[in-house]
């Protein structure tokens, strides 16, 4: 049974604007010991995906479709309290501004205990020693533990969050942009520390980021996703070697290789559509260079084309 | 530690500034308090002799010296009113203040920062609306009318409360017991207290509310709600611990504010406190006791402002100069 699966979720805010179908159908699974990353342009809806998951949603968004399945079981369907029972303990998350993530008037220690004692019951000594257990698994000094956020740097509270994230010996922890606000080499230093994690601990993630260069390095597995879908999903490798979807295609031309020649990057015409607007037709239409007629008119289906490989196209399944 | 020998000295020389403008003050207004004591049929040496008496025959700068030094020694000189040392008269005043003052603080504190809370997580409703208007026509208000509509309605109509003062001398005479004394002082209490607490609220209220709808868009308020904490303890431990932080430092302004209040308020409700104290002793030109007066209000603030340095670097660890 898959850790995490959502079946074609769907989720909306209400602004002033209209109704903005922030997720509109969006399927996804993640296997014990997978990292899967969601990899899309800011807007496209990865981060309403992990809050979705939590349901930590903000009051004017609704989630009125789909299943979020944790272990078989529909997170939607809960009640408040067991909700909150599944937070942290089962689901942790590390947030996209680590550098806020902390409360300024605790130790950060003690913020790491909070999430423990929440779910656990456990003595004071019990709880400190897995904080210097799990300060220590990403790096930091447990001696740190009893200073304030303030007095860390932007790359030991990142740590911390991600010390944090792990205190509860979590099934699945959804990462949004962990890494996005840091310098490109403390960023590789994180990236270093969560992949010896992730081996050691057999971890199941789910690493969002707009990043595809950090997704590959981490994930073992891809979603796509674009204008509130999720496109595209299967292995790292065969994303990378065959996308099916023309969107991924053309997200896979939109950056630079080292290796091999030096290339014109070419980028996708266009511009992402609003998502306050509703056709019924595939969301990539309008930039698509593969188009069919139908595209316009009937959204495409988001099917397994090839062994644990997906894809939501009408041109793609024709081809084959 | 550094922060706080920091903050003392800064206060002791604000303090002395204070001093030196009040000594400038009372010289610069017109005429001195021999005044009092000369008439124009006395000869000139009578008039030299009352004004040595004074020291206002020597230097200024001696004259600053002599004041500093008495006032270090705690001896701000007789009244001219009373007749008794200063420091005795406004010692009980300042204690009848307190007995006002501090609990109606406290208590125009407590329910401002509770309302603002309850707000800011109610975000939106009808009670949000309700104490909003509630607080700021309350807010609005001139004391002293709200005053006499409260004795009016309270005291005169129903009866329920004494009309003003801080005792009935019948009940404190000899053989009174300890709780009777009490019982007719709170009975006293209630009307002025309810007054300050009326007028007070709303301003901790909308700071508490404010700053709370702030810290609730907060990134780490996302975080312990991610953490499966009870909304309970997310908008208490968190939340509202953060959002205190600048109703902290409205609390020491409105300190200094409502000294205002208190004259006004004294005054109406016929309270023996300092404000009106300190009126009265300019009205009668009692220099001591209004010297007295202004060192001991400034001294008040300058106190209160201390404490809220040193609670806002408890509340807040950032805070370290």
């Amino acid at each position: 049974m898959a850790v995490l699966e959502l079946k074609s979720l769907e989720m909306s805010y209400k602004t002033q604007e209209g109704t903005v179908r922030a997720i509109d159908g969006a399927s996804l699974r993640v296997e014990k010991g997978d990292t899967v990353g969601i990899v899309g342009e800011s807007g496209c809806g990865k981060t309403s995906i992990g809050l979705s998951i939590l349901r930590l949603l903000p009051p004017n968004a609704t989630i009125h479709g789909g299943q979020i399945l944790f272990k078989g079981q529909n997170l939607l369907s809960l009640s408040g309290k067991d909700m909150r029972r599944i937070r942290w303990k089962n689901i942790s998350m590390i947030f996209q501004a680590a550098m806020n993530a902390l409360d300024p008037v605790y130790r950060v220690g003690d913020q790491l205990i909070e999430a423990l004692v929440e779910h656990q019951n456990l003595t004071k000594k019990q709880a400190s020693d897995k904080m210097e257990a799990v300060f220590q698994l990403v790096g930091l000094d447990p001696g740190r533990a009893r200073n304030y956020p303030h007095e860390y740097s932007g790359g030991m509270k990142q740590r911390a969050i991600i010390a944090m994230s792990l205190i509860c010996d979590p099934d699945i922890i959804i990462a949004d942009e962990a890494t996005t606000a840091l310098d490109v080499l403390v960023q590789d230093r994180i990236l270093a520390s969560i992949e010896k994690i992730k081996a050691e601990f057999s971890m199941t993630m789910l690493y969002i980021s707009h990043d595809i260069a950090v997704i590959s390095e981490v994930c073992n597995k891809i979603a796509v996703m674009y204008a509130g879908n999720i496109v595209e999903h299967g292995d790292t490798m065969s994303l990378f070697k065959a996308p099916l979807h023309p969107y991924t295609q053309g997200l896979m031309h939109s950056f630079p290789k080292i290796h091999g020649k030096l290339e014109r990057l070419e980028g996708i015409p266009g511009e992402p559509p609003r998502l306050t607007d509703s056709s019924p037709g595939c969301r990539f239409f309008p930039r698509c260079q593969q188009s069919l007629k139908k595209c316009n008119s009937i959204r495409p289906e988001f099917k397994e084309i090839e062994e644990n490989h997906w894809v939501a196209c009408h041109a793609t399944r024709r081809s084959l | 530690m550094g922060y706080l020998v920091n903050r003392l000295i800064m206060t002791v020389i604000t303090l002395f500034v204070i001093l030196t403008v009040t000594f400038t003050m009372f010289r610069l207004m017109p005429g001195d308090p021999s005044v009092f004591f000369i008439s124009p049929q006395m000869s000139t040496e009578t008039i030299a002799r009352i004004k040595a008496q004074f020291g206002l025959d020597q230097p200024i700068h001696k004259q600053f010296t002599n004041y500093l030094g008495s006032i270090l020694h705690g001896n701000f000189g007789h009244s001219f009113f009373y007749k008794r040392p200063v420091l005795e008269v406004i010692g009980e005043r300042l204690l009848n203040t307190i007995v006002l003052f501090l609990p109606a603080a406290i208590i125009s504190y407590l329910v401002g920062v509770g309302l603002g809370r309850y707000m800011a997580w109610k975000r939106g409703g009808t009670s949000e609306r309700v104490l909003i208007f509630t607080g700021l026509s309350f807010w609005t208000f001139f004391v002293p009318w709200l005053g006499l509509l409260m004795i009016w309605v309270l005291s005169y109509k129903f009866g329920l409360f004494p009309v003003g003062g801080m005792i009935t001398p019948d009940k404190w005479l000899p053989g009174s017991t300890l709780l009777g004394r009490a019982l007719d002082l709170l009975h006293h209490l209630v009307s002025p207290l309810v007054c300050y607490v009326l007028t007070w609220f709303a301003g901790n209220m909308l700071i508490m509310r404010n700053s709370m709808l702030e810290t609730i868009g907060e990134d780490y308020i996302l975080t312990v709600r991610a953490k499966g904490l009870s909304e309970r303890k997310i908008r208490n431990k968190h939340a509202a611990r953060n959002a205190i932080l600048p109703v902290v430092t409205a609390f020491s302004m409105s300190i200094a504010y409502s000294i205002g209040g208190c004259v006004l308020l004294e005054t109406v409700f016929s309270w023996p406190g300092i404000g009106r104290t300190m009126v009265d002793s300019v009205l009668l030109r009692d220099y001591p006791l209004a010297q007295a007066s202004f060192i001991l209000i400034a001294t008040v603030v300058l106190v209160a402002n201390l404490i809220t340095d040193i609670l806002y670097a408890y509340l807040d660890p950032r805070i370290r100069y």
